[in-house]
């Protein structure tokens, strides 16, 4: 078996003194792997893998990833280069990722900083572009962009790097139909050509078509379950205490139902 | 009180961006020390929010409203160096954007409200905040920050426009640049931002900062060693006193004032008198030689510009030539 | 199902009209705010499009089109004279006529500036100001003599006209630039680097804390049912002013983490997008020519 792309050892992180952001975290990720971590809002997901894209760093524990363990010096040095061009990571809010004057320039940030050859970044700017179906937006300026826009803007700033690695937090959080259906079909053909996609969600559909493995963060921080999306999934009760979906009743006339909501879930017990 | 182009001499803007360079650059390497590489996102984000606060109008007695500059809140809370930067950006992109204030006389400016203003507010804030005060002493001693800070701004930008007449007249008395004296300026700025500005000021001021403080007193900047050195205050009295002796015309220090100012304006013109000669040495006869009628002598000048421009766009090629980024 | 409880209040429903409000009270500072933040939006976001447009100036590489207009700019603060002035004035005029900018909109750019420094500038015609030879006496009577002024008349005309000419400048080139190109053309000036890259991260950032500041008032203006008193006012634009700070420093920690996410680690690197040609040096040439001629006058 191969080494695994990121090894994570009892990793735990605290906000300042009082508030635990993760408590305990063991896990792998092979390469080529699909994983969804799924969590109630502050369960810690984010910060989850914020650490794996080494923008954080764990308090206790360690993380380790393409072969090297993960601290503030390391990824100063030469690692540095090597590790950004290898993982990327797709913020929750596009505002934050979109700060160059140019959708253009914006795109050739990431390969420019890492000092890729003036004509091959212009190269892949224009595949980039080309791809995610926004060569229009070429010129654009980030306040002339729709929300679905920046959204394909901030990931084509990851994927110009082309990173083997996709860590994405919460991607379809704000996105209208349209562009999630676009977003799924990308990162379906993605997956196809062996990269790993790593997903912090709480969208339950895109779960289940897309991963092949899921890891489930509790309120209390820490990891309580980590297996197939078609098992974990049907494991309603764990769901409903990680308060990732929750159950109502309602009446169809004299007819009571009662039936379990997530964001995006699927009535399935009607 | 952003100043406008046109409104100040050459020589002034020149001196005044020339003074702006050594606060520019120390202040971008004192970030750099203490941010690393987070100063650009935060200079910026602190530059963003300075302009946005300037555009507010803030309710004052009276029922009318008016606008602060925020030197003293954007101090407080980056710390001055960080402050200096992001106003001088903020104020790069108000004189781009909208035409307030001036590109040539973007040097005066930032040296007023990006330089004079967050250094006199944020010691004036320390002095103030000494000892813990309660709450009230508290909103007094921001308050006063941000008023005196801007009075201090608004004494300078009197001086600048208000040597003009002095230093850039042409011979038969006709002033070429804001025409009025500094027996004008002066008082005039001091009357509108003792009683007008400086009141909005102070009250924007002390709203913003008291409000931080009570909420997250973390978000305000903490200096690293006592702020009060002494250097400092030196510093300041010296800045304030010497533009005050010009006022004390006659007395012994009012003379020594005037003078040390003169002669620091009149170092540029007579640099600027130097290379005219340097030019007329090379330009064998600036008017050539023979040619004294005006008609001709206007040829001469033709003919030298042309000649002096191809030379400078010459070397400009050759250059981007040579260093090719 | 849970049951919500809804208190009795809520349940009341009126279709009574408003009996007693005022129409057109005095506009408080929330209301003048909306306003502000609604014209800089317009003024920002739906430029005069002149950028596109294929004249003059719009065909010239952007640094030296920056170039050329600065020099232009410190040839109008060096002359002395109105009819050199007036001279440059029609240059500039030829220029944007030539880079199809209209007159009118220049004008609206320049007119504020110069309203008010028409009216600043006004007492210095007078000899209380600017003494000289008398040209329009206003009274004479003993020792008291208030007259207009040759110098102060020829003092106000050429200031009028430098800034005139110094703010249609500027104006023309912010006109026929797009932001994204003003801050590229900057890159070639001797600045920092740090401060170009800064200077137009500031101009995308403001445009997003603009949003939470419109937000806020218009949420604030919703609520309003009657005035708000000087300290409400106070207290609540204080805790605005505090969201935006926040979201500020907020936004500023998240996007270092996206740009070193993309791998920056402190030192910006750009591209160079431009190429001078030929008529770029033409351009500057002509500039500092107008320039020289300027200097020996």
């Amino acid at each position: 078996m191969t080494e695994p792309i990121f090894n994570i050892e009892r990793v735990s992180y605290r906000y300042g003194d009082k508030h635990i952001g993760l408590k305990d975290i063991n896990m792998q990720v092979q390469n080529g792997e699909s994983l969804a971590i799924l969590g109630a809002n502050g369960s810690g997901k984010s910060t989850l893998l914020k650490i794996m894209a080494g923008l954080v760093f764990p308090e206790d524990g360690s993380i380790t990833a393409l072969g090297k363990t993960l601290t503030q010096d390391i990824l100063t040095g030469d690692f540095a280069g090597f590790f950004r061009s290898k993982v990327g990571f797709v913020f929750q809010e596009p505002e934050v990722q979109i700060f160059c004057p140019t959708v253009w320039d914006e795109i050739a940030f990431g390969p420019l900083q890492l000092g890729i050859e003036r004509s091959e970044v212009i190269q892949r700017v224009d595949d980039t572009l080309d791809m995610l179906g926004i060569k229009a937006l070429r010129d654009r300026q980030p306040h002339h962009l729709s929300g679905g826009e920046k959204k394909k803007v901030a990931i084509g700033a990851v994927l110009s790097l082309n990173p083997d690695v996709l860590l994405l937090d919460e991607p379809t959080n704000g996105l209208d139909p349209r562009t999630q259906v676009w977003l799924f079909e990308l990162l379906a053909g993605l997956k196809m050509v062996k990269k790993t996609i790593i997903m912090a969600t709480h969208d339950l559909s895109i779960v289940e078509d897309l991963a092949d493995r899921v890891v489930v963060l509790s309120e209390e921080h820490t990891i309580v379950e980590d297996g197939r999306p078609d098992e974990v999934l049907r494991d309603k009760d764990l769901l409903l205490k990680v308060n990732i979906i929750h159950e109502h009743t309602h009446r169809h006339g004299d007819i009571v139902h009662i039936h379990s909501h997530g964001p995006f879930a699927r009535h399935d017990e009607h | 009180m952003h100043i406008p182009d046109g409104y100040l001499s050459p020589k002034t803007c020149g001196v005044l961006y020339v003074a702006m360079a050594p606060i520019w650059y120390l202040a971008a390497r004192k970030v750099q020390k203490a941010l690393h590489a987070k100063q650009i996102p935060l200079l910026a984000l602190g530059a963003a929010f300075t302009f946005v606060i300037m555009m507010f109008n803030i309710p004052i007695p009276g029922g009318s409203t008016g606008h602060m500059v925020g030197g003293t809140v954007v101090a407080c809370v980056l710390g001055p160096w960080a402050a200096v930067i992001s106003l001088s950006l903020a104020l790069t992109i108000q004189a781009l954007l909208f035409g307030d204030g001036g590109i040539t006389t973007l040097g005066a400016n930032c040296f007023n409200m990006a330089f004079i203003m967050p250094f006199v507010g944020y010691y004036i804030y320390h002095v103030g905040m000494a000892g813990s005060p309660g709450q009230k002493r508290r909103w007094v001693a921001i308050a006063l920050a941000g008023y005196i800070a801007i009075n201090m701004t608004a004494l300078a930008a009197a001086i600048e426009l208000g040597i003009q007449p002095i230093i850039a007249s042409s011979p038969d008395g006709r002033p070429l640049y804001a025409p009025y004296p500094l027996s004008v300026t002066i008082p005039v700025m001091a009357v509108s931002h003792l009683l007008f500005f400086g009141p909005i000021e102070a009250i924007g001021t002390a709203m913003v900062v008291s409000y931080v403080f009570k909420t997250n007193e973390a978000m305000l900047y903490k200096p690293a060693a006592n702020p009060l050195k002494p250097l400092w205050i030196g510093l300041a009295i010296l800045i304030i006193l010497t533009p005050l002796g010009l006022l004390a015309q006659g007395t012994a220090w009012g003379e020594w004032a005037s003078e040390e100012l003169k002669s620091i304006l009149g170092y540029a013109p007579e640099g600027l008198r130097r290379l005219e000669g340097l030019w007329a040495n090379m330009m064998p006869g600036y008017n050539f030689p023979g040619w004294d009628s005006p008609v001709k002598s206007a040829f001469g000048y033709v003919i030298s510009a042309a000649l002096g421009s191809s030379i400078i766009v010459l070397i400009i090629y050759l250059a981007g030539k040579i260093w090719k980024r | 199902m849970e049951k919500v409880n809804i208190p009795e209040w809520l349940k009341k429903t009126g279709d009574d009209f408003c009996p007693s409000c005022a129409v057109g009270r005095g506009k408080g500072f929330v209301e003048k705010n909306i306003e502000a933040i609604a014209s800089f939006i317009k003024e920002v976001l739906e430029p005069e499009g002149f950028a596109n447009k294929n004249g003059l100036l719009q065909q010239i590489d952007p640094r030296a089109r920056l170039l050329g207009i600065l020099l232009f700019m410190v040839t109008a603060a060096l002359l002395k004279g109105v009819v050199p002035i007036i001279v440059l004035l029609s240059l500039v005029i030829l220029m944007a006529v030539a880079s199809r900018v209209n007159a009118m909109i220049l004008l609206k750019r320049a007119l504020p500036v110069l309203i008010f420094t028409f009216f600043l500038v006004l007492p210095a015609a007078f000899n209380f100001i600017t003494p000289g030879a008398a040209v329009v006496t206003i009274f004479k009577w003993d020792a008291f003599y208030l007259y207009i002024s040759k110098q102060g008349l020829e003092g106000i005309a050429v200031f009028l006209l430098r800034v005139g000419t110094m703010v249609s400048l500027l104006s023309l080139f912010m006109l026929t630039t797009s932001y994204p190109d003003v801050f590229r053309a900057l890159q070639s000036f001797p600045i920092p680097k740090l401060f170009v890259t800064a200077l137009s991260m500031t101009f995308r950032y403001i445009m997003v804390l603009i949003k939470v500041a419109e937000d806020s008032h218009l949420a604030r203006k919703a609520r309003t049912i009657k005035p708000l008193t000087l300290k409400q006012g106070h207290g609540w634009l204080a805790s605005r002013i505090w969201l935006i700070l926040e979201r500020s420093l907020e936004m500023a920690a998240d996007v270092y983490l996206a740009m070193t996410a993309r791998g920056f680690n402190g030192d910006v690197k750009t591209m160079r997008v431009f190429e001078m040609k030929g008529r770029d040096y033409v351009w500057v040439g002509f500039s500092i020519f107008i320039l020289l001629l300027a200097v020996q006058m």
